[in-house]
């Protein structure tokens, strides 16, 4: 008897439907076969599910078995196929009808019970996508599932609890949505550091409030202990939540790799990533066996924080140019090609010399002019020109760290604020754009939106000769102006936004 | 190292008319003098030597151009070690306003001792300036060459003054052959907590001169007064505010947000009058600290 079963397939983010094509024959030797090219896990469904089958007090059918995956030219992997076989062979023995229009995905455990499964989001997606009423899966991943409306869930413990399903002895509830539950998740997140907790350091949190509001790039760089660390921390305090469609795209990135497990929910936060400077090619973009999402990927509308930039493998480093400018990364692999987005806001901190002193005046920088020279050569000029702000950390004097120790330094949400209705002015003005902030405008869009007047063009001409600006870092001075107008709620860019500006201008020291 | 010498060789022999005069006092005198790019003997006469570490700071710069600027027009040649650094600086900036400059090499003259300095070598041996070294061309500079190179800069000049030096920096070396061949040897006093700066104190409590203007230097090469300056910077009306920030500078150098925390005013409008008194040339930053320049 022949029964098909539908589940689907993971290619990158995208899903795939698969049939599953399950034969139970009485002719010929008794054998468990799965084709359509299945990976190992898939091909170890077998002894779980004939595990499953007699722990649940259920009869293996000693017969023919042959189960296919089609389309059988796609490559199959994961764990969550148990369940569709599963689901067939016991249609096919008891002579039952599967459901019409629904999709199985979940793995079984040897007793018998369901387990957990990483694409729960992606596949409820798809289901509502592609217009298909239910969904078979375990009952840990209803909430997960269940963030996505217009498709009843069904969530299953066990294998014994789909037979009497399917049998009509006992049926099973759609699982409805638990609004509670929603909310806790947000609690539960760890707390970035509030800026008032940060002593001084106004500079580099007024670059960082222009950063979150306009999604542009910074470079910290200062002396170790300065700060810079807890900084970028705290920027997730004043970051804007993401909103409903970049919930969306982000929670499908995590639910692919099965980190949504632990909450089970569409992630509303935005995601902030802090690589270690070892981290491989392949960890940072992407790629491996499975063709998995990288770090950069995991950031997608987020934070990529990339702490002791100049520690990090250079192949690594320049491998971020084409993602920050393209806001996606295509990784070509023998298995294929697969494009994973990775729009991300990169934050960098370094030291400006291997000791970490060099230019501090209260300590000894112990390099030679050539160790500093190499190791600011690290990071290369393509790159530092996709580097919007760039802001020196000083050291808190020890001393003014008692003074302040009754701090009255403003709170996250002041900032917050501010960066809040900022976007909001920003949203309006790129509504028919395919994007959302300041830093991603292109030149046309900055000569539509950034227009100058003879005094600021004036001002902005003296900066060009003393700074010697190229004519990437003037536009990058112009953009980082019209978001410092909008936090100043100005519909022109004044003299005083461009002056400011030009604070956060990229100063490597010169060492001609 | 190339024993003989090349057809590229230019060189002047220490029997020579035109054999810098000076040079022939000090004791071992190079018996040849290769040189590259523009050569009068003239040039020898008046030489102020300026010398300084490779590690330079902002101080060292404004001291450079303090000093160059009242030496335009006058017959000095300013010498220099052509490495980078305070060096490279000096070169630099002679060429930017006319001075007459000779870089001494450490090694042979058709290599540029470092990759950042290229562009002040075609200037200096293609755009009227001059550079010379006791070594054929192909010589290699090394350690013990650099010493050597310093023998020359003190040999040739009348006076030196050092800009920067660290303790045991190089520059010391310099003012201690400049002191033995009896010349005169200015030090610019820096801040005693400042790396760049103690060699320089060093020698001030001994021998050196201080440089603490630029009448100093003029009149040591009988030059009545300094140079007039340019008249528009000190005129200008400042407004109060930028007038408090220049002010709070001069006393000492500091970061951003210090300067926004003793005058009271938020970090939005301290980085708007910190870049316009930038972009007038009444401050300058280097390493995330400003600094008053000279007017």
């Amino acid at each position: 008897m022949l029964v098909i079963i539908d589940s689907v397939a993971f290619v990158g983010l995208d899903v795939v439907k698969v049939h599953v094509e399950v034969n139970v024959s009485t002719r010929g030797l008794p054998s468990f076969d799965i084709v359509g090219l299945p990976d190992k896990s898939v091909g170890e469904s077998k002894h779980r599910i004939k595990a499953a089958f007699q722990n649940s007090k259920l009869d293996f059918p000693n017969k023919r078995i042959t189960v296919n995956l089609a389309p059988a030219d796609i490559h199959k992997e994961g764990s969550f196929y148990d369940f569709p076989i599963a689901a067939g062979i016991l249609c096919a023995c008891k002579g039952l009808q599967p459901p019409d229009n629904s999709l199985f995905f979940g793995e079984l455990s040897l007793n018998g019970s369901l387990n957990s499964t990483r694409g729960a989001f992606l596949l409820s997606l798809f289901a509502k996508e592609n217009n298909i009423s239910c969904i078979f899966l375990p009952s840990k991943n209803c909430q997960e599932a269940c963030s996505v409306a217009d498709v009843r869930i069904f969530g299953i413990d066990s294998i014994n609890a789909l037979a009497s399903h399917l049998e009509g002895r006992f049926k099973v509830e759609p699982y409805i949505k638990n609004q509670i539950s929603v909310n806790i998740q947000n609690s539960v997140q760890n707390q970035p550091t509030d800026f008032k907790d940060i002593l001084g350091q106004e500079f580099a949190k007024r670059a960082l409030q222009i950063c979150a509001t306009g999604g542009h790039n910074i470079l910290l760089c200062g002396p170790p202990g300065a700060g810079k660390s807890l900084l970028a921390n705290a920027l997730m305090s004043i970051m804007p939540p993401l909103s409903a469609d970049e919930s969306v795209e982000v929670t499908k990135i995590y639910s692919l790799l099965g980190s949504t497990a632990k909450s089970n929910y569409l992630i509303t936060d935005r995601p902030f990533r802090n690589p270690h400077h070892t981290t491989s090619y392949g960890g940072m973009l992407g790629g491996g066996n499975r063709l998995l999402p990288g770090e950069i990927t995991l950031a997608h509308r987020g934070i990529l924080f990339l702490d002791e930039l100049l520690e990090f493998n250079k192949n690594v480093l320049e491998a971020l140019r084409t993602p920050l400018e393209t806001g996606n990364i295509t990784l070509i692999r023998c298995r294929g090609s697969i494009t994973f987005p990775a729009s991300f806001m990169l934050v960098a901190a370094c030291n400006p010399c291997p000791c970490g002193f060099y230019g501090a005046f209260n300590k000894k920088c112990v390099c030679s002019l050539s160790q500093v020279q190499n190791y600011q050569r690290r990071l290369s000029g393509p790159l530092l020109d996709r580097i919007d702000l760039y802001v020196n950390v000083k050291p808190v004097e020890q001393q003014r760290l008692l003074e302040f120790a009754n701090n009255n330094e403003k709170n996250s949400d002041c900032y917050k604020q501010q960066v809040m209705s900022a976007r909001n002015v920003q949203e309006k003005r790129f509504q028919d754009l395919s994007f959302k902030t300041n830093s991603q405008m292109k030149g046309k869009d900055v000569a539509q939106w950034c227009k100058l007047s003879n005094s600021v063009q004036g001002l902005m001409k003296m900066a060009v000769m003393h700074f010697g600006l190229s004519a990437r870092g003037y536009f990058k001075v112009i953009k980082v102006a019209r978001t410092i107008a909008d936090l100043d709620c100005k519909d022109a860019i004044l003299e005083e936004h461009v002056a400011e500006a030009l604070q956060y201008r990229i100063k490597t020291l010169e060492l001609k | 190292m190339p024993a003989t010498n090349s057809i590229e060789d230019t060189f002047v022999a220490i029997t020579d008319d035109t054999y810098p005069k000076l040079l022939k006092e000090i004791p071992n005198p190079p018996k040849l003098l290769y040189y590259k790019g523009n050569y009068n003997s003239m040039n020898f006469e008046n030489c102020l030597g300026i010398v300084g570490s490779r590690k330079m700071t902002e101080y060292g710069r404004e001291v450079i151009k303090y000093v160059l600027q009242t030496l335009t027009h006058r017959k000095i040649t300013v010498v220099s070690g052509f490495t980078f650094g305070v060096d490279a600086c000096v070169h630099r900036t002679c060429l930017e306003l006319d001075i007459p400059t000779i870089g001494v090499f450490p090694g042979g003259l058709d290599i540029c001792p470092h990759s950042s300095l290229c562009d002040v070598y075609e200037q200096l041996v293609y755009s009227g300036g001059l550079a010379v070294s006791e070594f054929a061309c192909g010589f290699q500079p090394r350690i013990w060459s650099f010493p050597r190179r310093n023998r020359i800069v003190a040999g040739l000049c009348k006076a030196l003054l050092v800009v920067e030096a660290a303790k045991d920096s190089g520059s010391l070396i310099t003012s201690g052959f400049s002191r033995k061949f009896g010349r005169k040897v200015f030090a610019v006093p820096g801040n005693i907590f400042s790396d760049t700066s103690v060699g320089c104190n060093e020698i001030l409590s001994t021998y050196a001169q201080a440089m603490y203007s630029n009448i100093t230097i003029n009149r040591f090469f009988e030059i009545s007064g300094g140079l007039e300056k340019s008249k528009d910077t000190s005129k200008k009306v400042r407004d109060p505010i930028e007038n408090k920030i220049v002010k709070l500078l001069r006393a000492s150098r500091m970061p951003i947000d210090d300067i926004s925390k003793i005058l009271e005013y938020d970090i939005v409008t301290t980085s708007k009058l910190l870049t316009l008194l930038t972009l007038n040339g009444e401050i300058t930053e280097e390493g995330g600290y400003y600094y008053a320049s000279n007017h």
